[in-house]
């Protein structure tokens, strides 16, 4: 039985209580935007922002039915995230995946240089190229920082199945990308 | 772990350690949060009007805090209470057929010109 930091504002919003939701929000909304740009490869934030939006709307829908002590709400957040953008990525054209190469953070970066620059679009690019969930994988577990236990609830799959999801994640990786640690 | 995925790992951990993809959360646009509070308040607007909302509201006047589902099963216990009592109280058959008798006995009556033909 673990403690859930949010069972209690999630009970208030599925009552009406606006100030919960901002309360919710204001906690769980940058991380959440945060996965889903990365997941849908920043190629159009506002793609990842109708995803996040979704979400909170399924949210609200369902706040009401919320059964404390079942899970985390914040594995339940992350879980309806990563479904939007499993969604919106199936939806995408095979030849929209072309652009994604060309389509770089337009806006100066007046501290990055340009070989990070490149790194970073290097990255951007072969976690792009990753398979759905084995994106999802390394994104919790590397960015989110999450152990593999929560990363594993939040996909729906046993700890050794995301261990193979991460392993094969991180081998495609370094496959593409070892040319940059090592120059 | 065998020895090639902890090189992997350790490769992919100095790779996103070189800061190319920050960890840093995305800040979110006013203009998202103003977007998702909206639907927040349609869903709690309709919800307010709703006939399922006005059931709820009056339930919860009779009983403050209740989830929804204790004052129905409150009412459906009283009345499957009400029933029972009632099935017990009802008269036997016996009983009925007493009844009906009584009520054919009274129902034959002596007329009064005969009733006075026995006292002349």
């Amino acid at each position: 039985m673990h403690t859930d930091p949010d069972g209690e504002l999630i009970l208030r919003v599925g009552r009406g209580d606006r100030a919960a939701a901002q309360t919710l929000l204001a906690r769980h909304l940058p991380k959440m935007l945060g996965l889903a740009k990365r997941m849908l490869s920043e190629r159009d934030p506002a793609e990842a922002e109708d995803a996040v939006q979704e979400a909170f709307l399924r949210v609200w829908q369902h706040a009401a039915r919320w059964s404390p002590g079942k899970a985390k709400f914040e594995t339940w957040l992350y879980r309806i995230v990563l479904n939007q953008c499993y969604d919106r990525l199936r939806r995408r054209k095979t030849d929209d995946l072309d652009k994604a190469a060309e389509v770089i953070d337009d806006a100066p970066a007046p501290d990055r240089g340009l070989e990070t620059a490149e790194t970073a679009a290097a990255v951007q690019q072969a976690l792009a190229d990753l398979p759905e969930r084995q994106r999802a994988a390394l994104l919790l577990c590397h960015y989110e920082e999450m152990g593999n236990i929560q990363a594993a609830e939040i996909l729906g799959i046993s700890v050794e199945a995301l261990e193979s999801l991460l392993a094969r994640g991180r081998r495609a990786l370094r496959t593409k990308l070892k040319h940059l640690i090592e120059a | 772990m065998t020895n090639e995925r902890k090189t992997d790992a350790e490769f992919v951990a100095r790779l996103l350690a070189k800061d190319a993809f920050p960890g840093q959360p995305a800040p979110a646009s006013g203009h998202l949060s103003d977007r998702i509070l909206a639907d927040f308040d349609r869903i709690a607007t309709r919800r307010r009007r709703g006939l399922f909302a006005v059931l709820r509201a009056g339930l919860q006047m009779a009983w403050p805090g209740a989830s929804l589902w204790q004052p129905g099963m409150a009412l459906a216990a009283s009345l499957a209470c009400g029933l029972i009592v009632g099935a017990m109280m009802a008269p036997s058959p016996a009983a009925d057929a007493s009844v009906v008798a009584t009520s054919q006995t009274a129902d034959t009556t002596i007329p009064v010109s005969d009733m006075l033909g026995d006292l002349s």
